[in-house]
């Protein structure tokens, strides 16, 4: 298991190394400048790339950020926030995205459980017919719908909460943002539950261990739920990483100060260090929540753990 | 089925609702409820506006920032040696008194000022902001060289150090500075953002961190900064009470938030989390009869360029009138972009310049040119056909590849084609930058651009028709024009303003008559403002909001 994580992390770095060097490379060949202000002269604009060393060859400028970021250095903002160091301009925004993120995920995850377990175990009842419905309705309208249905009938009409994301209240007024973003995942795993549970309850081993006398929730959780759970923490993977880096359009709608719609913003401005910055953060979570889902099947599931390290000491 | 799917709408509710009941037990502080009733006047005294922007400020430092966003929130902070009144004309700021001499140089006597750290606000302040613009360098650092400020231009072009730039501290509260050329319009210069004081010693000590935190900021103006974060989606200000004027702001502060879905914000104007809302077109069309409705003019011209350089059908200035004239820019207004923007017939907005009449500049020119006239288009047209010996012209027209940009490109393409027989306009769409540097190597048929004002004088688009200017995109020459522009700029007409103003009405009647610009239409902002807040400033250059003098109740 350790040697299997070594490499793992191994991996992970020269992924890390390759994808930096692919970004460089891509936002090198993309049309444009950060200084694309109408009114810069060239003059201008040849002192500011001088000022920020982007005059230097490509490859100089590649391993001049990678010694900066082992430093700790992601250089700094050219336009979003002029001159202000990406650490300090992340340092708020990144908590932000990951706690919203956390909440919907942490929502979702539970009621998706919740409404595919019911599903499966009233299976072919109204009880199925509803929640299939709710999660078809979760998978297919984007949650901008929701945001909006949200703001206007629990923000605006009831005015029960906010509809603007304020840091003095970070709880109250992230309700309706974390409802809108955990929409998705909610559906996702309510129907992964639905069907690997509907899977399992019809096995024979379920069969076997109902008639050794094992019945109610023992059977349910510690013989069904725990088989039908790997093929759901499969998918919670990715969605966590997507829910946690981001909705730009929750971001948008919600106003929050989050790193969706920074990404954005700083790919359409060609603020390189921002891009890259925070590709870089997307995947390092993206890598590390990976690792994570790998290690998780082998506490759930014991055979693959057994069947890895058979694989890797062969 | 039909069943299953209201049970199913009833149980998301029940869903939704239950969260939102969880939400409630919360002790946080209640959110803006509608049925809370308007504040009295006894808390008007710390009411704190809540104003909308619909982007995010690039920096709060005045060297570093370029968007009109971030110079009104510098300006509400930050106050230079003028600043504007409610009509946009310059009144002393941190200069109490000054006086001109013979050689046209400006002393002025600083007022008892303070930062808000406590140190006294000095002439070398202003010395080393102004500098410190050059070193930076700050985009609008062209601005100094429009002012005429001694060795500017040498300065920008790499000639002279910086230090030789015309500008003495005499002793702490008196500054000098030295022109190359006297400026008409140098007092309403003076309230952009590049020309406010920044504090010596305390900028060397944040060094590169200036302006990223309220830690390394410092105000002179009515507020001063307590929550930033560079990018931020909301930010305070609270009253400055070392403000000299500090009795005359009614304000206890000021929250920026920074909203990006216009439909949002408007719920959030409804529910009293905003006191002030730009508006969408689309929502300023529904909302144009709304009691808090307000459109001001912004100084964004939008127009035609045909690019005269190319010659042939462009080169002919009845063509270009024809085509100037051969469409509705009514509709344009009223269909299409429906936020309040008003159809241009100048090439010098509403609102930009305050003559020495004390009028606006369009009321006392009166010039009307290109307006909308099908018939009077035809036969220009039949008229320019002829003299080129041609019986169909082929044109492309460029623009961004923007929504409303589009539709109203759409728009004047089926308008001309329709009255203007044997004309056939091809649209390119292209994003911004590649527009405008297509536009700029003169190398396209006829564009459709517009032009933000730099500063309050109408030279700041005079100047665009200029020989080897920038964003001259069609390359049009006159040597009479060029005269005037000469003569505009000189010492005499500095400092004879009646006299000026006459010439930038000839310099405009020229434009006009050879249709070097075809105007579409003038870019309106609609907001809404809280029927008990009186007293937001509006402006179409420089400072868009200015808070200062707002009251409450």
């Amino acid at each position: 298991m350790k040697k299997y994580i070594f490499k793992r992390v191994l991996y992970s770095v020269v992924a890390i190394l390759v994808l930096l060097l692919l970004l460089f490379l891509m936002l090198d060949l993309m049309p444009g400048s950060p200084f694309n202000d109408d009114k810069l002269s060239a003059e201008q604009i040849e002192v500011l790339y001088q000022k920020y060393g982007l005059d230097d060859p490509f490859i100089i400028r590649y391993f001049r950020y990678l010694g900066n970021i082992i430093k700790g250095d992601f250089g700094v903002s050219y336009n979003i926030a002029s001159n202000v160091p990406i650490t300090d301009l992340l340092q708020t925004r990144v908590p932000t995205s990951i706690r919203l993120g956390g909440q919907a995920v942490l929502l979702g995850a539970s009621i998706g459980l919740l409404l595919g377990l019911i599903a499966a175990l009233k299976h072919n009842t109204v009880f199925d017919t509803i929640a299939t419905i709710i999660s078809v309705l979760g998978v297919s309208l984007p949650s901008y719908v929701f945001a909006l249905a949200l703001s206007y009938t629990l923000g605006y009409r009831a005015g029960w909460f906010p509809l603007l994301y304020d840091s003095a209240s970070p709880f109250i007024s992230s309700v309706l943002p974390t409802v809108a973003l955990s929409m998705f995942s909610m559906a996702n795993i309510a129907r992964f539950t639905r069907t690997e549970m509907l899977e399992v309850l019809r096995s024979d081993y379920m069969l076997l261990a109902e008639s050794k006398g094992i019945s109610g929730p023992k059977l349910i959780i510690r013989h069904a739920l725990r088989n039908a759970l790997i093929p759901i923490i499969t998918v919670l993977g990715p969605l966590i990483v997507n829910t946690m880096t981001g909705s730009l359009v929750i971001e948008k709608i919600f106003s929050i100060p989050g790193i969706g719609e920074l990404m954005v913003r700083s790919i359409q401005q060609n603020d390189y260090n921002v891009t890259i910055a925070l590709s870089f953060i997307y995947s390092l979570m993206y890598i590390g929540i990976m690792l994570v889902v790998d290690i998780l099947y082998g506490i759930i599931d014991p055979r693959i753990r057994l069947s890895k390290e058979d694989s890797h000491e062969s | 089925m039909k069943l299953n799917k209201i049970l199913a709408l009833i149980l998301a509710f029940v869903m939704v609702f239950s969260f939102a009941a969880c939400g409630t037990d919360e002790p946080a502080k209640d959110p803006a409820n509608p049925d809370a009733p308007v504040e009295g006047d006894e808390a008007a005294e710390e009411r704190i506006l809540n104003v909308h922007v619909t982007a995010a400020i690039d920096s709060i430092d005045p060297a570093l920032t370029s968007a009109g966003d971030d110079f009104e929130v510098i300006g509400t902070m930050v106050e230079g040696l003028f600043q504007c009144d409610a009509a946009g004309a310059a009144i002393p700021g941190m200069a109490e008194t000054y006086e001109i001499d013979d050689n046209g140089t400006w002393t002025f006597h600083l007022r008892d000022a303070k930062w808000s750290n406590g140190d006294p606000v000095t002439a070398d302040d202003f010395v080393y902001a102004w500098q410190r613009c050059f070193t930076i360098p700050a985009e609008y650092v062209f601005l100094f060289e429009t002012a005429g400020i001694k060795n500017a231009a040498a300065i920008i072009a790499g000639e002279k150090d910086v230090s030789e730039l015309g500008v003495y501290a005499a002793d702490e509260k008196t500054l000098v500075v030295e022109f190359d050329v006297p400026c008409a319009f140098f007092d309403s210069l003076m309230f952009f953002p590049v020309f406010y004081p920044v504090n010596r010693a305390f900028a060397e000590e944040c060094g590169e961190l200036y302006g990223s935190a309220p830690e390394y900021y410092l105000s002179n103006g009515p507020f001063e900064l307590v929550e930033y974060t560079p990018a931020a989606t909301e930010f305070k200000m609270i009253k400055n009470e070392d403000y000299y004027a500090a009795d005359e702001v009614a304000l206890a502060g000021l929250t920026y938030k920074v909203i990006l879905d216009s439909q949002q914000a408007y719920l959030a104007y409804q529910n009293g989390e905003l006191d002030v809302c730009v508006l969408s077109s689309e929502l300023a069309d529904l909302l144009k009869t709304d009691a808090e409705f307000l459109a001001t003019e912004s100084g964004y011209l939008w127009y035609m360029s045909p690019n005269v350089s190319q010659g042939g059908a462009m080169a002919n200035v009845n063509i270009r009138k024809a085509i100037g004239m051969a469409f509705n820019k009514e509709a344009i207004c009223n269909n299409i972009l429906r936020n309040g923007s008003v159809p241009a017939d100048f090439c010098i907005p509403v609102g930009l310049a305050t003559g020495p009449d004390g009028k606006d500049y369009r009321e006392s020119s009166g010039l009307l040119y290109n307006e909308y006239n099908v018939e009077e288009a035809k036969k220009l047209w039949d008229a320019g056909l002829k003299e080129l010996g041609v019986d169909s012209v082929e044109l492309t027209l460029i623009f961004d590849d923007e929504e409303s940009v589009k539709l109203v490109a759409e728009f004047i393409q089926q308008e001309l084609q329709t009255n203007l027989a044997g004309l056939t306009i091809t649209l390119q769409p292209y994003p911004k930058k590649q527009r405008s540097d297509l536009m700029k190597a003169h190398d396209y048929d006829i564009g459709l651009c517009r032009w933000g004002p730099d500063y309050a004088d109408p030279l700041t688009y005079l100047d665009l028709w200029t020989d080897g200017y920038t964003h001259n995109y069609g390359d049009w020459h006159s040597d009479e024009y060029m005269e005037i522009l000469g003569k505009i700029k000189t010492v005499e007409y500095a400092i004879d303003p009646e006299a000026r103003w006459e010439l930038i009405k000839d310099a405009e009647q020229i434009i006009a008559d050879e249709s070097v610009i075809l105007p579409v239409y003038q870019n309106c902002n609609a907001s809404l403002v809280k029927s008990d807040i009186t007293g937001i400033e509006f402006h179409a250059v420089g400072l868009n909001r200015v808070f200062r003098n707002v009251k409450v109740g």
